[in-house]
């Protein structure tokens, strides 16, 4: 075990989600060299596309009778329940699919930015060893853009989808965007728990350093 | 980098009391001539009682001869 190399399973993590990551932009590319010559219609990257959906966390329309379906979806005893309610439509304007796209594209620069700041961190701990000063920093940054991320990416996209449902819906809702916005459910977890541990490793490798050049300079 | 400490390292003037040369003394103790600079030009943090030994034997002093802590 103590042959292994420390940095090996971040570093083909890494390596895996940046090649999917290039394939993904390739793929965008060619998808949005296809649409501007108007060969790839009903093409959709991140909500661009000729038909937008975005789902209201803040508002939930009432279902009446009429539109209950004839047979019960659910067996006796369960219930079926929707989770929110869809607004879509149809040949959006530019500002309205930038709008319904902020979400997919925070998350993903998170995973781009994550991605990018964790190769940064590999190159600088092979190069310099782990317990340096240059990655230990480098993995300060990674914390804070994680933890920066988990609360920007879930505002951004309740502001994005805000205001995509106050341009959908009609007047007679009276829906504003920030009523998205004060239904936020909090931060996003997953970038919030790993920036803390990117932080609290930082620290570790800052100490780490601080033993190694001990270490060095005791003859 | 601050010293947190005040012992001073007498390596230059027994080895010329010695007449022998920091490379040769690197030889005979066997350790990096790199090392032996940083022990002779004192920024060692520590000294290994092993690397210790070594020097006196070679030199033939005690460790009081070879380190001193200087006044406040």
């Amino acid at each position: 075990m103590a042959g292994r190399d420390p940095l090996a399973p971040l570093s083909t993590l890494v390596d895996v989600v940046f090649a999917l990551i290039v394939t993904f932009a390739l793929f965008s590319a060619v998808v949005t060299g296809l649409h501007l010559f108007g060969k790839a219609d009903g093409a959709q990257l991140f909500s661009f596309s000729d038909h937008v959906c975005v789902e209201a966390e803040s508002f939930m329309a009432s279902v009446g009778e009429d539109d209950a379906p004839a047979e019960p979806l659910a067996k006796p005893g369960s219930s079926l329940q929707t989770s929110g309610t869809m607004f879509c439509t149809q040949n959006p304007s530019w500002a309205m699919q930038w709008a319904a796209s902020v979400g997919s594209i925070l998350s993903m620069m998170l995973l781009i930015g994550a991605c990018l700041l964790a190769r940064r961190v590999i190159r600088a701990a092979r190069r310099d060893g782990i317990f340096t000063a240059v990655p230990a920093k480098l993995t300060r940054t990674l914390g804070w853009f994680l933890i920066a991320m988990a609360f920007i990416a879930p505002v951004g996209t309740d502001i994005g989808n805000g205001i995509f449902m106050a341009s959908a819906a009609a007047p007679v809702l009276e829906l504003a965007w920030t009523m998205e916005v004060t239904s936020i459910g909090g931060p996003d977890w997953t970038p919030l728990i790993l920036g803390i541990c990117a932080l609290t490793f930082s620290r570790v490798m800052y100490r780490g350093a601080a033993l190694q050049d001990d270490v060095a300079l005791t003859i | 980098m601050t010293n947190d400490h005040r012992v001073t390292v007498h390596l230059d003037s027994l080895l010329e009391e010695r007449g022998m040369t920091l490379t040769e003394l690197a030889d005979r103790i066997g350790i990096t001539l790199a090392n032996a600079s940083i022990l002779k030009n004192g920024r060692a943090r520590a000294i290994r009682f092993s690397t210790l030994t070594a020097i006196c034997d070679v030199l033939q002093c005690q460790p009081g001869d070879l380190l001193q802590v200087d006044e406040r």
